[in-house]
């Protein structure tokens, strides 16, 4: 049966190539847009994934992440003296003005960690690239990632500037921490980055970050941080979940990566389906004839369910790497393209079922085909 | 040892019809000697196929068009049989009764021993792979594929679990005399190429009743003659069921009956009015078909 498929398809090579680029155009899209949608959910959460905090608390009301209303430094004490918690960590987050060397002004979003000494830190920049990342407990000092440098336009660690004001150093550079607003990320210690944000007003915590204590189950401690008044405690995971799906809902980014995605799929369906039905009215007869001779409806479906697999084979083959090159065409606009294994099996297993749909209006065609018509005419 | 090999050919493709059913419209009479000058007289067979009072009308009511009345006919190894009348007559009809590939709307149709003309299109299948092939006026042959490739796919169709499916192909085409060519795409053969590999692809399977429709009209006529020969050798030497549909008188002469269909019904032309019968192998004929041990060789 794959003899024949393979070389009905390839005996007129001009249709063959037409169903091939539509499969691989269907595969290169969805590939391309998901994986660009889950890099921005993967962007959206990554100060959240990159924490080692069982536990984020924060504001009941909060719903965005980034925009977070920060509540006063006594609930980060009651928080740290909930019975469970190992340890506790201050987060504040804000945006402020960062002054560029040519005078002119851009947003960043302040993220102001603990740089305590004597513990490791919940959250801190990862991935330092240059720089000194110990430095970051001083007064001043941030740090920012390489990718904003364009943006900040700074050429050198201990690039000096201002931020709201306040003196700010460039003590060390990270590498693939970016913010989904947009704005670029800058860690500072809390005390230094408090003073960047003094629209938030006395010692504001955005996030309460929580270090469970060994042998206690981690929902108990959420349950009893989550009865404190006005205070809401997430695992890492539901944070990020709920991060994402924030970003996703609110501003229709997911509908219109998954529509694009989608119109994918529907262009690689309409393409194969009419290039296997126009192939198999053209063979109408020959068929007829073999089912005329005893061939079964399954021997001559598998015909043609073969030459769906065969395109779907081939069109990710070719679509896939097309998608590998589309990502680093992207990344050089600092755009992320999360491609996975997972992603690319169930895009394999979307295009297996999309030729196949896409074949069932040619097995109805064979189903129906009456072995009696090969006499007629 | 014919009385031995005509017991094992009827064991092997089922018992004969009910002796209580119609004869065949030709009267039973004995046919011509199978092959004329190529066979010797033989012992007409059981009939392989059996066709009883069968009817068949299109559309109902007042739109209801019948397209056979009351056929019958015997279908007989090692005989050819011509199937002749104007368009729109019926027989197309009749050969895709025969073939099983049409319902009847009355009559019997034996096959293997039983009536299979109720049976579904789960149980047709199966005995049109045991029992057919078919070749057609436009070969419908897939132009992808090699002439091998064509018979091939056919034999794997019929039997999905045939092994050897490729030396049957070659052995087949060897056969029909296509051997040197049996590589060759569709579009690179002659007409009269095409149809032996029809009729190869027909054979494939071993079935023991062959239906053609017009398969000469679509030839010249020294490539329509030397097809016809090739189906009548198929008849005389594998003792083979041909029947023929057609519009040329000129192939009469490789009959050993000639059925008439008119308005639907079966009338038969009388013996004497066929034709000579051709020469063993006339000039310019392809090579000959090579005898192969079968059920249905010659006894």
């Amino acid at each position: 049966m794959w003899t024949l498929a393979r070389k009905l398809l390839f005996h007129d090579r001009l249709r063959f190539a037409v169903a091939i680029a539509g499969v691989s155009v269907s595969v290169m899209l969805v590939l391309v847009q998901v994986g660009m949608y889950f890099g921005f959910m993967d962007t959206a959460s990554s100060l959240i994934d990159a924490s080692r905090a069982d536990l984020w608390v924060s504001k009941q009301t909060n719903e965005s992440f980034e925009f977070a209303t920060p509540f006063d430094d006594r609930a980060f004490y009651r928080v740290a003296s909930v019975a469970g918690v190992a340890h506790a960590e201050r987060v504040v987050m804000n945006f402020a003005q960062c002054k560029l060397p040519d005078g002119g002004d851009l947003g960043v979003q302040v993220v102001g960690v603990d740089t305590t000494p004597g513990h490791r830190p919940l959250l801190a920049p990862w991935n330092v690239v240059d720089g000194d990342a110990r430095r970051l407990a001083e007064p001043g000092a941030i740090i920012v990632d390489r990718t904003e440098v364009p943006k900040l336009k700074f050429d050198r660690i201990g690039h000096t500037t201002e931020i709201a004001g306040v003196r700010a150093e460039v003590v060390a550079v990270t590498s693939g921490i970016r913010s989904f607003t947009t704005s670029p990320i800058v860690f500072a210690d809390l005390r230094t980055a408090r003073s960047y944000l003094p629209q938030l007003g006395g010692e504001p915590v955005t996030y309460v970050l929580v270090e469970v204590a060994p042998g206690v189950r981690v929902a108990d401690v959420q349950a009893r941080i989550s009865a404190l008044p006005h205070l809401a405690a997430y695992t890492t995971a539901e944070m990020s979940a709920r991060t994402r799906s924030y970003w996703s809902t609110r501003t229709g980014v997911g509908a219109g990566f998954f529509t694009t995605a989608v119109l994918g799929v529907v262009v690689g369906f309409v393409v194969v389906g009419q290039i296997l039905y126009s192939g198999t009215l053209q063979y109408l007869r020959e068929y007829g004839t073999l089912k005329a001779m005893g061939a079964r409806n399954g021997a001559v479906v598998r015909v043609i369910l073969s030459q769906a697999m065969i395109s779907a084979a081939l069109g990710f083959a070719v679509g896939a790497p097309l998608a590998i090159a589309m990502r680093a065409a992207m990344k050089l606009a600092n755009l992320s393209v999360a491609l996975t294994p997972p992603l690319y099996a169930a895009t394999a297993a979307i295009t297996a079922a999309m030729c196949a749909f896409a074949a069932l209006l040619s097995i109805v065609k064979v189903l129906r085909l009456d072995p009696a018509s090969v006499f007629k005419g | 040892m014919i009385a031995l090999a005509v017991n094992e050919l009827v064991s092997t493709l089922g018992a004969a019809p009910p002796a209580t059913t119609p004869i065949d419209p030709t009267g039973g009479a004995a046919p011509r000697p199978a092959g004329g000058a190529v066979g010797v007289p033989t012992p007409r067979l059981a009939p392989l196929a059996r066709m009883v009072g069968v009817a068949k009308t299109y559309g109902r009511g007042e739109n209801a068009v019948a397209a056979l009345t009351a056929a019958s006919l015997d279908v007989h190894p090692g005989e050819v049989t011509l199937i002749e009348g104007p368009s729109g007559s019926g027989k197309t009809t009749l050969i895709s009764i025969l073939g099983l590939l049409l319902t009847p709307t009355a009559g019997e149709i034996w096959l293997e021993g039983k009536d299979v003309a109720g049976l579904g299109e789960r149980e047709l299948p199966a005995l049109r792979a045991r029992n057919f092939g078919f070749v057609f006026q436009g070969f419908n042959l897939f132009p992808a594929l090699t002439a091998v490739e064509n018979v091939a796919i056919a034999i794997r169709m019929k039997n999905p679990r045939a092994r050897n499916a490729d030396a049957e192909a070659r052995r087949l085409l060897e056969q029909v005399g296509l051997g040197p060519r049996m590589h060759h795409l569709p579009a690179d053969l002659s007409g009269g190429q095409k149809q032996r590999v029809a009729i190869a692809r027909a054979l494939g399977g071993d079935p023991p009743i062959l239906i053609g429709d017009e398969p000469t009209a679509a030839l010249d006529t020294r490539t329509a003659l030397s097809v016809m020969e090739l189906l009548r050798e198929l008849a005389t030497r594998q003792r083979r069921a041909v029947v023929v549909v057609t519009h040329d008188p000129r192939l009469e002469r490789f009959a050993d009956r000639v059925v008439r269909v008119e308005d639907g019904r079966i009338q038969s032309i009388p013996r004497g009015a066929l034709p000579p019968a051709p020469p063993a192998e006339p000039s310019g004929s392809p090579p000959p078909i090579s005898l192969r041990s079968s059920t249905r060789s010659t006894p």
